[in-house]
């Protein structure tokens, strides 16, 4: 890099806010975009490699003298937003999987293999897998319909779909109660019933698999599908072997959020579930009545077993999502 | 995929008709109950002292918990945005962190934090009750609704790059300046749908929240806790479809709200 090179760009910075729109066009404000990605403060800048075809080094030192770094991405901002997400996230979760261990391993082995707590932890991944099952196949079909066909109302149905998630659990609870509670209009009585649990988690997970199949399916090239119409493949051969493996990395993590969104479900379930211990009675409300009884050790230690089935059906999403896109990508 | 008429018509019927039973029935039925005795009867029974008070409560603590989150949600999309440091992806993970814990697991956590023999005892036995007091409900609350500010805010400002604030600071602006005058107004939109989406959330938690209240009518019961006694407790049915009635009006203008800013949002 020649000094005169150096001179140059550092001109160009300069001249950089003379234009309406840094970045956008001109010679000078290419370059200064240039710069900012030199000089490091840009994470991630898919531009291509401006016009003057500068080799990608340089001398990041002084610029980051002269262009001061902006906001709070300093050492006190850091730390305080570390501190912040400290105290609010961290350290309580800290405190609850000391409090587990209160009595070693063996006295969280124990607290969480005691026969009520294994029952309530089974219900609610049995629950749960039924309710990943069931959106991960009509979650497709509502998103299918959503986006191939055309009906009148379709925006508002549309708008429908996010219901579940602006509702406070509560309040679906309730909602569900009227229908399939005592005194029901239909004389379907779901309540204290684990049908009334799958109901609830149903309607309160119903955005994910939707949303996340949507897109991908607006996005799908549709002339694959034709080509295999055309080359005399029913229906049901292009479902499978063309738009299946299109959607399944989206329907795949729309049913893990569903799955870990149900697992931890409280709000939606406590009226309608009835608390039924070995019957009914759900993780999270086991947890709740080992408080109530003044049993903190049993609570926390069933508190960390949720928050690992959470963070583990997490971590299988995540390491299946970052395959399929290896693979994609070597498919290319 | 060309699919035959008939083929259509009944994937469409199934859609429809699980959804119209999984969301529109329901919600009809409750609407139905709600208004049926009158209106009269429905506001009389959202005016109560106790439904007031808990009414007020709420808006307390959303009106604590908004300006917090906006505050440390725009410091921490800035720090994960822009700043260059170790653990820098372990501060991602910590803000999707909130998703993916159950509410009551929040609750059990802040007791053992802020609780009488939790770490932080001390402050208990000193006389500040954070724990069944006003802090704990709003901690609860600020746990539960941090990602959705940091997260709105982000993207945002990964894509409005660095170039404009750089103009403005070689121009002699200062830190303080260039916040206002630049980056603010780039996220208003993305920051507004955060708050939005906070404000949806604060109203209506209710696990985390019922974990860490003493829930006395009048005193220390949100809108929330109030639907959950007011059925549980009471047995008074109606005022619990009442006040989760009055709770889904505030919800669907949260919804109307979001689907507007989305709009707006994609706009830039």
């Amino acid at each position: 890099m020649t000094a005169e090179t150096d001179q140059q760009r550092r001109g160009a910075a300069d001249a950089a806010p003379l234009s309406p729109r840094p970045g956008s066009d001109g010679a000078g404000a290419t370059d200064a975009a240039e710069l900012t990605r030199r000089d490091g403060t840009r994470p991630e800048d898919d531009r291509p490699v401006g016009h003057d075809g500068h080799p990608g080094h340089g001398s990041p030192e002084p610029r980051r003298r002269r262009l001061p770094r902006i906001g709070v991405a300093q050492p006190l901002g850091i730390g305080v937003v570390t501190l912040w997400l400290s105290v609010i996230v961290l350290l309580p979760l800290a405190a609850l999987t000391a409090a587990s261990f209160g009595e070693g391993l063996s006295g969280l082995w124990d607290a969480v293999t005691a026969p009520s707590a294994i029952a309530a932890l089974w219900v609610t991944v049995l629950v749960s897998a039924i309710v990943a099952v069931v959106n991960a196949v009509l979650g497709t079909l509502v998103a299918w319909v959503l986006v191939r066909d055309e009906f009148p109302g379709k925006r508002v149905v549309n708008a429908l779909i996010d219901l579940p998630f602006a509702l406070p659990t509560i309040v679906a609870s309730i909602v569900l109660l009227s229908l399939y509670g005592p005194n029901s209009p239909i004389g379907l009585q779901l309540n204290a019933t684990r049908w009334g649990l799958v109901v609830a988690l149903l309607f309160v997970t119903l955005p994910f698999v939707v949303r996340s199949v949507q897109p991908v399916l607006i996005e799908a090239d549709r002339e694959v599908e034709e080509a295999a119409a055309s080359l005399g493949a029913s229906n049901w051969t292009t479902f499978r072997r063309i738009v299946l493996p299109t959607l399944a990395p989206a329907i795949l993590g729309g049913t893990g959020l569903a799955f870990a969104r149900a697992i931890g479900e409280y709000g939606s379930v406590v009226l309608i579930g009835g608390d039924i211990p070995r019957e009914t009675q759900v993780a999270s409300q086991y947890i709740q009545q080992q408080i109530e009884i003044d049993r903190p050790l049993n609570a926390a230690a069933v508190s960390v077993a949720l928050l690992a089935i959470a963070f583990l059906t997490l971590l299988l999403l995540r390491v299946l999502s970052s395959r399929t896109q290896r693979r994609e990508e070597r498919d290319v | 995929m060309r699919v035959s008429r008939a083929t259509r018509l009944s994937l469409r019927l199934v859609a429809l008709g699980y959804l119209f039973v999984l969301l529109a029935v329901p919600i009809g039925v409750i609407l139905w109950r709600s208004f049926s005795p009158g209106l009269s009867e429905f506001i009389a029974s959202v005016s109560t002292p106790a439904a007031r008070s808990a009414i007020n409560l709420s808006l307390l603590i959303v009106v604590i918990v908004v300006p917090l989150n906006v505050v440390f949600g725009i410091a921490t999309a800035l720090a994960l945005v822009r700043g260059r440091f170790r653990g820098r992806g372990l501060l991602q993970a910590v803000v999707d962190l909130p998703f993916a814990v159950s509410p009551i697991v929040v609750g059990v956590a802040l007791i053992m934090l802020w609780g009488a023999g939790g770490w932080f005892g001390a402050l208990d036995q000193a006389g500040l009750k954070v724990i069944f007091g006003l802090p704990g409900m709003v901690i609860a609350t600020i746990f539960v609704t941090l990602p959705f500010v940091v997260r709105e805010v982000e993207p945002v400002l990964h894509e409005i790059g660095q170039e404009q604030e750089q103009a403005a600071s070689t121009l002699g602006a200062n830190r303080w300046q260039t916040f206002w005058r630049i980056t603010l107004p780039a996220i208003r939109w993305g920051l507004t749908y955060g708050v939005v989406l906070t404000v949806a959330r604060a109203l209506g938690e209710f696990g985390a929240v019922i974990m860490v209240s003493s829930g006395f009518p009048g005193v220390s019961q949100t809108l929330t806790l109030l639907v959950h006694s007011r059925y549980i407790d009471d047995h008074n049915t109606y005022g619990a479809y009442a006040a989760a009635t009055l709770l889904m009006g505030i919800a669907l203008v949260v919804l109307l709200l979001m689907t507007l800013l989305d709009r707006k949002r994609s706009d830039r």
